[in-house]
């Protein structure tokens, strides 16, 4: 038989039962809508990590602290910089020392009219901070001078101005919505750090509470990154020299030995990470990256996915089962004329081929309608995610919520990877649930076209 | 029990063949050491009265079912020990079979029916279209080409049934009580025109019937 003729027997066969055909081709579209929207929420939480942990910061920085508990602990010095200087694969390495036990605020304006009670004061290598990846948002690095440093991004936002009430002496940074809940842009804070100096009251906790003031110009911003710390969003970094100085100052006499507070490496590549993580972990150091927790959160991703995947195929299955339902009965009522067929000379692997066809086709049709009807689902949930329903309805919002894009975060994702994965897999289970019944249809004997009912 | 008309050398050839039904623990012995031949454009006709195993005789003949012992050579081919794959080429090629039901697919038109054997063989649909047309003006069914089954008469779809026989211009038609379920006058009819397509493609008839007026 010629492959057109088995394809006319096949779909005439499902015409010719059109209800029934109907009903099994359901079961799979609901099984295989069920799988594509489980799939694509699974998709969509991978999408919205990695987007997050995008803009949280640099994946390839690793931060290297010492191991608590211990006093004969691996320390973190300029020995130690070396030796990770010369592990493979690492790009460059920045030790970064802490003011250590002084607190420390922060005064700024005409009669330290805003003040800050806190913040985090860091001693880095700032001639490596491009080497290592900080960014800028607005100004220059410091030159060596000991009154420059660098703001971390929203460090201006941390100042309170005393000359206002309880409540309105301070700017929110989150309040960037207004009563409608449209998004806003972010307030400016009361002053421009770039042009105003900082002034840094330093109190020793020596019991002594004298306090040391030492005013910095600050001339640039880098821009938030938690994979480098967190003084590049609300610190204050300066250079190693500088923070020396500072506490030579203070405590009247040079620290002899500074250990540093934290070291970071930087990979030359995000896959180096792990193996390099490793190393150092290997010399006695406590590491933290945002590649590890990258993995750990992929690992929970993947474990939801397969979560959701398998409810998915449950139903899925029942519709596999539902197609070996239909075509057994389809068999058992053609039973006859399977036996005709043979007797007049039909080859078994044509019969077979047909009611393989018949089972392919509706896993197949079934399959097309439910990325259809996924699709739709999903375009749907991501519009309510995406708020646009109440903001009004776009060509735009359309395309957002179906291929996404810089910034839009899809609560469900349908890649084309994934269309094709459906409709391969609705005819391979239509196929797979025709297989016994084929079988069945072809060990009818032809002896059935004589036998009288 | 079987009549012959004997002529050249013999295209059917049934050596010592021998059918057993197993009922449980009793034993049918449906066919005895049958010995026949039969030769070519000879139509054969099997008599007997009910259960005597006209049916069973030709069903072994005709390949469809494996008999107990013995041979059954069809134009030398011994057809008990083919596989179903070669039975099937086998029977596109070699054999046609004619129903006492008719059998023709309720779904399908008489043309459609009547090409079906061509269609196995994978002939285009064209071409064997073409053919099945011919056949239906010769059994006199001109008018009656696109109707189903179910719209034609007994006589009328036994005609169909001839014309899908004889389609494949087979070696031998065999037919279980072809007219089995038809009135006499059309016995006549549906007889004379088995006989005429036998004649004229000089093809051999096995034919199994319990009325022996059928001559
Ligand atoms: N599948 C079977 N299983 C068991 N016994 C069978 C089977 N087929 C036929 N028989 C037995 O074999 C014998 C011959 O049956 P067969 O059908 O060949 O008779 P027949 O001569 O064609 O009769 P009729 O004229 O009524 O059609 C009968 O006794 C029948 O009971
Ligand atoms: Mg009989």
């Amino acid at each position: 038989m010629s492959f057109s003729d088995i394809l006319k027997m096949c779909t005439d066969n499902l015409k010719r039962r059109k209800g029934r055909t109907f009903l099994t081709v359901l079961g799979v579209f609901i099984g295989c809508t069920s799988i594509i929207v489980m799939v694509s929420i699974g998709v969509g939480m991978k999408e919205s990590q990695d987007q997050m942990l995008a803009e949280m910061g640099d994946l390839s920085v690793i931060e290297v602290s010492q191991q608590y508990g211990s006093d004969d602990a691996a320390k973190l010095d300029d020995v130690t910089v070396e030796t990770f200087r010369n592990i493979a694969g690492v790009a460059a390495v920045m030790p970064k020392a802490s003011l250590g036990d002084f607190s420390v605020s922060l005064k700024a304006g005409i009669n330290d009219r805003y003040y800050c009670d806190w913040s985090n004061i860091v001693g880095l290598d700032t001639d490596a901070m491009e080497a290592m990846g900080f960014e800028l948002i607005d100004g220059k690095y410091p030159a060596a001078r000991p009154d420059e440093a660098v703001g971390g991004q929203y460090l201006a936002y941390n100042f309170y101005d005393s000359l206002m009430p309880e409540g309105y002496n301070m700017v929110d940074r989150w309040d960037i919505y207004d009563e409608n809940g449209n998004e806003l842009e972010m307030p400016e804070p009361f002053f421009d750090i770039l042009k105003t100096p900082v002034t840094l009251e330093i109190t020793a906790n020596d019991g002594t509470e004298s306090v040391h003031r030492k005013t910095m110009k600050i001339t640039g911003l880098t821009k938030e990154d938690y994979g480098k710390g967190w003084e590049t969003s609300e610190g204050i970094m300066m250079s190693i020299d500088n923070m020396k100085a500072l506490i030579k100052d203070v405590k009247g006499e040079a620290d002899p030995k500074l250990t540093y507070s934290t070291i970071l490496v930087k990979a030359e590549d995000i896959s180096l990470v792990t193996a390099i993580e490793e190393e150092i972990s290997g010399l006695g150091f406590y590491t933290y990256s945002m590649e590890s927790m990258r993995e750990s959160m992929e690992k929970s991703a993947r474990q939801v996915q397969l979560m959701l995947g398998g409810l998915g195929a449950i139903s899925l299955f029942v519709a596999a089962i539902g197609i070996t339902n239909t075509m057994v009965m389809s068999i058992s009522e053609r039973t006859r004329e399977i036996g005709i067929m043979k007797a007049l000379g039909c080859y078994v692997k044509d019969i077979r081929l047909m009611f393989l066809m018949e089972a392919g086709s509706i896993g197949l049709i079934g399959g097309i309608m439910g990325i259809i009807f996924s699709l739709i689902i999903s375009v749907g949930i991501n519009l309510v995610a995406m708020g646009t329903l109440s903001a009004g309805l776009t060509g735009q919002a359309f395309v957002d919520a179906l291929l996404g894009g810089e910034g839009i975060t899809r609560i469900s994702v349908i890649s084309p990877g994934l269309i094709l994965f459906a409709i391969a897999f609705s005819i391979f289970v239509g196929v797979a649930s025709g297989y016994y019944p084929a079988n069945k249809a072809v060990k009818i004997s032809a002896l059935e076209a004589i036998k009288r009912e | 029990m079987r009549e012959t008309f004997a002529r050249e050398k013999p295209v059917i050839q049934v050596k010592k063949l021998r059918k057993e039904y197993i009922m449980g623990q009793e034993k049918v012995v449906a066919l005895r050491d049958i010995n026949l031949s039969v030769y070519r454009g000879e139509i054969c006709c099997i008599f007997g009265t009910s259960g005597s195993g006209k049916s069973t005789l030709l069903n072994q003949l005709a390949g469809l079912e494996k008999p107990t012992r013995g041979q059954v050579l069809i134009g030398g081919v011994p057809v008990s020990l083919l596989d179903e794959n070669q039975l099937a080429a086998f029977r596109q090629r070699h054999v046609g079979f004619v129903f006492q039901s008719y059998n023709l697919l309720p779904e399908l038109t008489a043309l459609e029916n009547v090409a079906m054997p061509l269609m196995f063989r994978g002939m285009p649909k064209d071409i064997r279209e073409r053919e099945a047309m011919k056949m239906l003006a010769r059994v006199g069914l001109k008018d009656r080409i696109h109707h189903f089954p179910g719209q034609m008469s007994g006589g009328q779809q036994q005609r169909a049934g001839i014309a899908r026989a004889f389609i494949t211009r087979p070696d031998i038609v065999f037919a279980d009580e072809p007219t089995g379920n038809l009135d006499s006058k059309t016995t006549k009819e549906v007889m004379a025109m088995i006989r005429k397509f036998a004649r004229k493609f000089h093809q051999t008839i096995v034919l199994v019937s319990h009325d022996p007026e059928m001559t």
